[in-house]
């Protein structure tokens, strides 16, 4: 049997006491726990911090708070009780639990914990997961906690419970569990500064009888579909060709398909014509502009001073790095070990994410777009949900500490630069800070070292457990509208996936083969659950997160522009670009002439702090799309395709009507569609101009439907 | 060592013909490690065929070895009296599952 040191049976400040006012609520973070605390009390959040929450309790104020000669007397017990005016309210009741065991504390003397001092290492609470069948039906969690000297502590009446969305499911102070009404939330329990969290899923019925049999390509499908199953939601059908290869160019290329690339493709009778179609897209040249755009957004590309000429060598080494299929792990070793100067390195723009290059600025970027942790919370004091200490902060940012910006007199060609020495400082201690990976060991610098070197290394190891789930999930989001977490640079307990065996499963697929962006795209379009209708059914129509639909989703300015001209024939002329340049090729714009539809349609000219696209509709857009310049250009300049049909004497007017739809929508027209738009020149004297109208309006009323402006 | 966190599970053979029969239980944790003086929560979560999980700790008969080490509050709350070893036993649609136990001593001070 194990022997265990004996544990002398005393009462302990972090282990009984602090517990309390996390449980009591008085610790969060619109409390005592908030950044200033409230009326001068200030407490670690959610009891992070136990020494300083020991001053706060015994020695600040001059001590008032407790009285050592008469402890139920101390204001630590008359407030929450509310013996003595407290603006929190009653916490608890004179001879509760809470009660007895702070008036036992201060009655033994209110000390701080001996060293030594058995701590708690881990929380957990179980079961790890659960399905509630049935509105009202309940679930008790139990919470246990395993301590430093390897004992274990029923902590299930201690801990401080809370859902993500009391509407779904609500827990009461005890642990219970209830259902309210069909969804998905997360059950959070945190204590001593530890959370943990227990998805829990609330369905209506039991399984459906009658779930039919969904054909499965891939493992994405069987993750996703028995998700599906397991909730009582059947999925879409499969999309219709004509769904799918808008939907599958717009993807790739970034625009959607030309009339003769959906007349071919509709035209095939080939059984395997969308897998083909994927590798044929996979192969094309505007793939590598996609993707640099994607890139762009995500890394920030063009901002602050590195402006143009930084952004667009920064946009051009994305480019070629997908042309070439460069595994995103090598590209990520590349970008960690950056320097140069950033209108000739592009990748020297990598740090140039932050308006500053300070160790503090890179740390926190690096964590967040490459590893998916949110860690800045820890720059100023331990994290509130998760594990990370101040310590593991400057841990983190001490990797970058010789990372720094050579300004030159035009800002155009500033560079990055590593320093031959220097180190960060960390705030409190004022002492230099040695690296130290997350949730690893210290790495210590030698002379003329650089140190990002061991960290790429680190970062791109298969067996780093955030890297390859943090990529996945937002390549995930670029093709399916949602990231499994979200948001996706928020991986944390306390927000788990909404499909976790399928995350596991992306970030297993993407190490095994060889962080190639290219195999994990072809797998994610050829699964059937990229090629679901977004057209739902009884069962699917309230779901957002499962993926029992495509999402729909408003397409960017750039596929809407590219899309357009290749419908009218009519190349959009951009800024200091050259006619003819598509918009998806253009990671960054002049910032002093941003084109004006990209700008109203979330498109920033420089990127700001932001690394995800604005999405959000405007009055603006509907304006511009209403009456603005691009579309009244692309609808009227003389010499495009819809000339070049009027012009051709075999086709009839409702040939013409179909290859508008075909070209803009990727399907025929029905046939009522056909004779509303022929309506205004079926009678009466028909002129070269009223006829050239009458297909003006047509397609200003297709490009301004929801059909055209939606990826869907 | 167990891994804690993990449950104590058994699958069950059901009969094709058994509609929404328990196919599995899961009892949490899987061994209990507490002093003398302390008390651990159990939970019994069952599954049927039809994949619904349902909560079980109060349906199920509870026993427990070593009687005077070990004290079982309602149904499932098990205190350690003293130190000692011994095994925990949930009883349910038949079906036995074990949860080992460990005390540890505890000294109280005065």
């Amino acid at each position: 049997m194990e022997v265990l040191p004996e544990r002398r049976h005393e009462l302990s400040f972090i282990n009984d006491i602090v517990p309390i006012f996390t449980k009591a609520d008085c610790a969060n973070s619109n409390c005592h726990g908030s950044v200033r605390g409230q009326k001068g009390f200030k407490l670690s959040l959610f009891g992070s911090d136990p020494e300083l929450d020991y001053d706060a309790i015994t020695k600040n104020s001059e001590g008032r708070r407790i009285n050592r000669d008469d402890p139920a007397k101390s204001l630590v017990l008359l407030k929450p009780t509310m013996q003595v005016a407290h603006g929190g309210g009653p916490r608890f009741k004179v001879g509760s639990p809470e009660y007895k065991l702070m008036l036992d504390w201060l009655t033994e003397g209110a000390q701080y914990d001996a060293p030594g001092q058995a701590r708690l290492r881990k929380l957990a609470v179980y079961p790890p997961e659960y399905r509630l069948t049935g509105i009202g039906s309940t679930l008790q969690l139990v919470a246990a906690g395993e301590y430093s000297d390897g004992s274990v502590r029923d902590l299930t009446n201690i801990v401080r419970y809370s859902s993500n969305i009391a509407a779904i499911a609500s827990v009461t102070n005890l642990g219970a569990v209830k259902a309210e009404i069909p969804g998905e939330t997360a059950i959070m329990a945190r204590t001593m500064g530890q959370a943990a969290a227990v998805p829990v899923l609330v369905v209506k019925d039991r399984p459906m009888a009658n779930y039919p049999a969904v054909r499965e390509t891939n493992y994405i499908d069987k993750h996703v579909f028995a998700k599906l199953k397991r909730i009582n939601v059947i999925p879409s059908d499969l999309s219709t060709d004509e769904e799918f290869i808008r939907r599958v160019y717009l993807d790739t290329v970034g625009h959607a398909p030309t009339l003769a690339e959906v007349t071919s493709f509709l035209s095939s009778t080939r059984a395997d014509k969308r897998v083909a179609l994927i590798d044929q897209l996979l192969d094309r040249p505007e793939r590598a502009d996609t993707w640099a755009m994607r890139f762009a957004d995500m890394y920030r590309a063009g901002y602050n001073e590195a402006g143009q000429k930084g952004g667009g060598a920064y946009g051009r080494w994305f480019r070629d790095q997908v042309k070439k299929d460069v595994p995103y792990d090598e590209m990520v070793r590349q970008m960690l070990v950056s320097q140069g100067r950033h209108d000739f390195e592009g990748i020297s723009n990598f740090y140039f994410v932050s308006r500053e290059i300070t160790p503090e600025e890179s740390g926190t970027n690096v964590s967040q777009l490459l590893l998916g942790l949110q860690i800045e919370c820890a720059r100023c004091h331990n994290h509130p949900f998760e594990k990370w200490s101040q310590d593991d902060f400057y841990g983190f940012a001490a990797f970058f500490a010789r990372v720094s910006r050579k300004d030159m007199y035009l800002n155009n060609h500033n560079g990055t630069y590593l320093r031959e020495s220097g180190d960060l400082l960390h705030p409190k201690t004022q002492r230099p800070v040695t690296p130290k990976y997350f949730d690893g060991d210290t790495e210590p610098v030698r002379p003329n070292e650089d140190v990002r070197e061991k960290l790429a290394v680190w970062v791109t190891n298969p067996r780093n457990p955030y890297f390859a789930r943090a990529t996945v999930n937002r390549i995930w989001k670029f093709f399916m509208g949602r990231g499994l977490v979200e948001p996706v640079d928020d991986f944390r307990v306390t927000n788990p996936s909404t499909n976790e065996p399928l995350l596991d499963a992306l970030a297993a697929e993407f190490v095994k083969n060889g962080y190639s962006l290219k195999h994990l795209e072809r797998q994610i379009l050829n699964s059937r659950v990229y090629q679901l209708s977004s057209v739902t059914n009884d069962t699917n129509r309230g779901d957002q997160v499962n993926y029992s639909h495509f999402l729909t989703r408003r397409l960017t300015s750039e596929q809407i522009l590219d899309s357009m001209s290749l419908v009218t024939g009519i190349p959009e002329k951009f800024p200091s670009m050259p006619l003819g340049k598509r918009a998806m090729s253009i990671p960054v714009l002049p910032f002093m002439k941003p084109h004006y539809m990209m700008k109203v349609f979330g498109r920033n000219d420089l990127r700001e702090v932001i690394c995800e696209r604005d999405t959000k509709p405007s009055v603006a857009q509907v304006m511009h799309l209403v009456s603005g310049d691009t579309m009244q250009r692309q609808i009227t300049t003389t010499g495009g395709n819809l000339d070049a049909w009027l012009d051709d004497s075999s086709l009839s007017d409702r040939d013409i009507v179909s290859k508008l739809y075909l070209a803009a929508l990727s399907r025929k027209p029905h046939n009522d569609e056909i004779v509303a738009a022929l309506e205004p020149i079926q009678s009466g004297s028909v002129t070269k101009e009223s006829r050239r109208g009458t297909f003006e309006d047509l397609m200003w009323a297709i490009f301004n439907s929801k059909e055209f402006l939606f990826h869907h | 060592m167990r891994k804690l966190f993990a449950p104590v599970s058994v699958m069950l053979a059901v009969a094709a013909t058994s509609a929404a029969a328990t196919v599995s239980l899961k009892l949490y944790p899987s061994e209990i490690r507490v002093h003398a003086g302390e008390s651990q929560m159990v939970l019994l979560v069952a599954t049927d065929s039809e994949g619904v999980t349902r909560e079980v700790t109060s349906d199920a008969k509870w026993s427990y070895s070593a009687p005077s080490s070990a004290a079982m509050a309602g149904t499932r709350t098990l205190t350690a009296l003293k130190q000692g070893s011994g095994e925990l036993v949930a009883n349910f649609e038949g079906v036995a599952l074990r949860l080992p136990w460990k005390f540890y001593p505890s000294v109280v001070t005065s």
